[in-house]
């Protein structure tokens, strides 16, 4: 009943736009799903009187659900606004460990989305790199937003994207983010045709090492790991077409095997640093592998990890959300609630949580570094953030910085393409 | 008075989602969770199929279900929606209702639905670009030389791929010669996975089909592929060429065993 009048009202405060529109588009009115621009959202009231106060409200409305919806299409209204947000003081520490080396390594794998019949990581892939590669927004100081835009591509490796950006002391650091998707194509049969040339491996399978090699390679040298995908039951991320009982996957056959839960727990074990954030965005990712991966980690990883049944559009979305959060810098509940903007889809709740990145500073190499003098003893509180630190006034996030030698420049390195 | 009437025609006039298409719409939201899938599938195949049609159809107006819906609409293969998402595709820039089309679309229905696609691929975002693109490969249905060459040359690396994929599922409908140009053109552009995807296609072709296209192109061929400097794409090459150079010998050997008979 609740459902049948939100619905209701929906369907009323459409048609209410639709009439304070007049150019709007016939076929959007005859079809009910008219979508007001961007700049028709952000527009003022158009009068005091009862029936512009109407028209005003459902035109609010209207556009908040499309908001939402396209918060689904990686459409993170909040997320890269214009203006250096500097980091606030309680996560000052894990930002100058991320920001620790001149280039800081991002590893992004979409892992195979498959859906019965359907492979979708490849339009996904399409989203994310739109976004990465757009211009950033400005605010009226000419400060450049920090975060998934601006990025530039190569042709030589046109999966790898880079972008300078300051980090919490102002200096330069080179980002290169490696992107990945698994699918050769979105139809998962066609995925799964054989070797037609004996010893030659197929696309797909050229797709699924590629992927993997993003992916278990990142966790030994990358400082961000991030993959959004199937879980397979706790079976582990996946990158390509897995064993199937007619249209659906065979679940006790991966489980005996759990190949890629055992490969990304081992290649996160030795010697090698682990990466200083992990995000697992797939269902109960939370619940499969991010105790498994902070132990592996002598919990020296933050890790990120989904709280219960994700959608695939959500785990991409707060993946991408996460990415977007790290760039801009984000603190604590910012970090944590850009991430988990969506909410619910349908009636089920989507949620990621957040493990060791902000709560235990001792796990930063920064902090372990000066803890056994290999920096320079800070003298004064603000020095506290070390010696070679540049204090920058705390503005909240999105606030319009002043402009000063050391706001941020999202300069490139590359000519795009 | 245009707001009484608006509201008038607000509560008569637009769709609400009965509360037995809901119920559907709930069950139907578990096929996007991976885990909940198999469940999910053998309670809506029990449910009458002119029910689930109702039900996704009001699902596809809602902006609240229509991601669930469009997910439901693929996994249970809603042919009888195809019509409607075709009419949606003629104003919606969605990715996901292109590429639930693609999966959905009866054969007969197919042509039609493709002048729908094509009218609007200058008209889309990237992503939707790439999934009608792929979608007009997968049913066979042809793009213009002319939108071929723009698409190759397109600012997005992943719509240049996707036009190599539009051309390969419809080659079959070009003649030769036209085949042979748009192998051409993709073996020659930027970045190498579009000039992978087209030889990862060619590749595939049977040694009559490889032979009969590349013998216009042979030396050309060997040329671009002794100038190319992606790994991956090399070795594709020289495998090419090496599997056709051995097609060719065998064929001259058999020619001369025959003669000398």
């Amino acid at each position: 009943m609740k459902t049948r009048l939100s619905l209701c009202f929906l369907g009323l405060i459409t048609s209410l736009f639709v009439v304070a529109t007049p150019n709007a588009d016939a076929q959007s009115v005859s079809s009910g799903l008219s979508s007001p621009t961007s700049s028709q959202c952000d527009s003022k009231p158009s009068g005091t009187d009862a029936e512009s106060m109407a028209a005003d409200a459902a035109l609010k409305a209207v556009c908040a659900t499309t908001r939402k919806m396209n918060s689904l299409r990686f459409e993170c209204w909040n997320c890269t606004k214009a203006g250096r947000p500097a980091v606030a003081p309680a996560c000052y520490d894990t930002y100058a460990d991320l920001y620790l080396k001149p280039e800081i390594n991002f590893s992004v794998t979409l892992g195979y989305s498959d859906n019965l019949f359907q492979v979708h990581d490849h339009a996904r892939k399409t989203l994310w790199i739109d976004r990465l590669l757009r211009p950033c927004p400005k605010d009226e100081n000419g400060n450049e937003a920090v975060g998934t835009c601006g990025f530039k591509r190569t042709i030589a490796n046109p999966d790898l994207f880079k972008k300078v950006v300051r980090g919490p002391d102002g200096t330069e650091h080179t980002v290169n983010l490696s992107l990945k998707d698994s699918a050769n194509t979105p139809d998962d049969r066609a995925n799964r045709a054989p070797r037609t040339n004996a010893g030659e491996p197929t696309a797909q399978e050229v797709k699924t090492r590629e992927a993997e090699d993003n992916f278990f390679n990142g966790m030994k040298t990358a400082d961000v790991v991030i993959y959004a995908g199937h879980a397979r039951k706790g079976a582990g991320p996946s990158f390509g077409p897995v064993k199937k009982n007619g249209p659906f996957i065979d679940y006790a056959s991966l489980l005996k095997d759990s190949t890629n839960q055992k490969r990304m727990i081992s290649s996160l074990r030795g010697d090698s640093t682990p990466p200083k954030f992990v995000g697992l965005f797939a269902c109960d990712s939370g619940k499969y592998f991010a105790e498994d991966v902070r132990a592996a980690t002598g919990s020296r990883s933050g890790v990120m990890s989904s709280t219960g049944l994700t959608f695939a559009e959500v785990a991409f979305a707060q993946a991408y959300a996460a990415v977007d959060s790290l760039l801009a810098m984000r603190c604590d509940d910012e970090f944590t609630g850009s991430v988990n903007a969506i909410g619910k889809i349908g009636t089920v709740p989507q949620g990621a949580n957040l493990l060791g990145f902000f709560d235990d500073p001792h796990a930063h190499a920064w902090f372990n570094a000066k803890r056994d003098g290999d920096l320079q003893t800070p003298s004064s509180e603000a020095e506290t953030r070390g010696p070679a630190f540049n204090i920058t006034p705390i503005h909240p996030v999105g606030d319009a910085v002043p402009k000063s030698p050391n706001s941020p420049r999202s300069s490139t390195t590359e000519s795009a393409n | 008075m245009t707001l009484i009437a608006s509201v008038l025609w607000g509560s008569t006039a637009m769709a609400v989602i009965a509360p037995e298409s809901t119920a559907i719409l709930i069950q139907a939201q578990k096929l996007g969770i991976e885990s909940e899938t198999e469940k999910a599938y053998a309670d809506l195949e029990k449910i009458p199929r002119a029910k689930l049609v109702s039900a996704f159809r009001d699902g596809l107006k809602d902006p609240s279900w229509s991601m669930i819906t469009l997910n439901a609409v693929s996994a249970l293969k809603v042919e009888e929606l195809a019509l409607d998402l075709g009419d949606l595709a003629k104003t919606r820039d969605d990715w996901m209702l292109i590429a639930t089309l693609g999966s959905i679309a009866p054969e007969t229905e197919r042509s039609k639905l493709a002048q729908i696609l094509i009218s609007r691929l200058s008209k889309v975002s990237n992503p939707t670009r790439v999934a009608s693109l792929e979608t007009l490969g997968a049913w066979h249905q042809q793009i213009s030389k002319s939108d071929y060459e723009k698409y190759l040359k397109d600012e997005s690396f992943e719509v240049r791929v996707a036009a190599v994929r539009a051309f390969v599922g419809s080659r079959t409908s070009l003649k030769a010669a036209d085949q042979l140009s748009r192998y051409q053109q993709a073996f020659a552009a930027e970045p190498y996975t579009v000039r992978l995807e087209a030889l990862n296609n060619f590749a595939s072709l049977s040694s009559s089909e490889q032979t009969q296209l590349i013998g216009a192109l042979d030396s050309r061929f060997k040329k671009a592929c002794g100038q190319e400097k992606n790994p991956q794409v090399k070795s594709k090459c020289d495998q090419l060429i090496s599997r056709l150079a051995s097609v060719k010998s065998a064929e001259n050997a058999a020619e001369k065993s025959g003669g000398s008979k």
